[in-house]
């Protein structure tokens, strides 16, 4: 992206305050990346916090020619995640599930049943497949851009996500002809 | 429900998610400190290595001024213990 290289130049050149339009842009994806993969509401955000200034102290080496400013965040971010979970076994409760378009109380009951399920099916992923399910499905980035972040080939990609929405749609009940 | 509608509800469920207002502030601030302190400590140690670390040019040449004094101490060496040989015999 042109402008954010712009912005990158800026920032490289002493205008520090500059890098505020890259943090307002990503702070949303980022914490909520980070959150989806480590499933801690208290502690992703500080982990966000790292991960924006580790990309300030290294944008010296960010390189357009090789990826997008996204797709290099998004790495930091997913080697920080790595590190937390490390650190740490998460613990597997979820954001309580929300309620929307429920038709009546027994809808509701069975649809935060389906979601505790899905949260558990999350939760117990592979962490490779997780974070290749996360970054497709809740940040809609392509094969191509998680191949790059994961730092493995488009093929590998596609079959850890397959994998993982295996799981979840037998979390579900649901037969493999679904599309999920 | 049918799954896929339970699928792409949990999936919009968990694509919101509320930063607290000040995040940028917050993550400002960390970078104005730190910066601070960078250019509180110039000469030191850290500074070195993490320019090092920063550009590929100045690894390598570091590398390189690193291999070449390995290979100059190691001719020295060949010449001293040869001249020894050579004096002694």
């Amino acid at each position: 992206m042109t402008e954010e290289n712009g912005i990158i130049k800026a920032v490289l050149n002493g205008d520090t305050e500059s890098f505020r339009l890259l943090v307002e842009r990503y702070e949303k994806p980022v914490t909520r990346m980070i959150g989806n993969l480590i499933n801690d509401r208290h502690i992703c955000e500080d982990i966000a916090q790292e991960v924006f200034l580790a990309a300030y102290r290294k944008l010296g080496s960010f390189d357009p020619a090789r990826s997008s400013f996204s797709t290099w965040l998004f790495t930091i971010a997913r080697n920080r995640s790595i590190n937390a979970m490390k650190k740490r076994r998460a613990a597997s409760v979820g954001r309580p599930p929300e309620r929307m378009n429920s038709t009546g109380p027994a809808d509701a009951i069975e649809q935060d049943e389906l979601y505790a399920r899905l949260d558990a099916a999350l939760n117990a992923l592979v962490p490779r497949h997780r974070r290749a399910l996360v970054l497709a499905e809740f940040e809609d980035l392509s094969y191509e851009k998680i191949a790059q972040i994961e730092g493995v080939r488009v093929g590998t990609v596609k079959s850890r996500i397959n994998r993982a929405k295996k799981k979840l749609r037998s979390a579900l009940g649901s037969p493999d002809g679904v599309v999920l | 429900m049918k799954p896929q509608q339970v699928y792409d509800r949990w999936k919009r469920q968990k694509r919101e998610i509320d930063v607290k207002p000040g995040f940028a502030d917050e993550a400002m601030n960390r970078i104005h400190t730190w910066e601070r302190e960078r250019r509180s400590r110039v000469l030191s140690i850290e500074r070195l290595v993490e320019l090092v670390s920063l550009h590929p040019a100045v690894k390598t040449a570091f590398v390189a001024a690193g291999a070449m004094t390995g290979v100059v101490r190691l001719i020295i060496m060949v010449i001293v213990i040869l001249s020894d040989g050579v004096a002694n015999g």
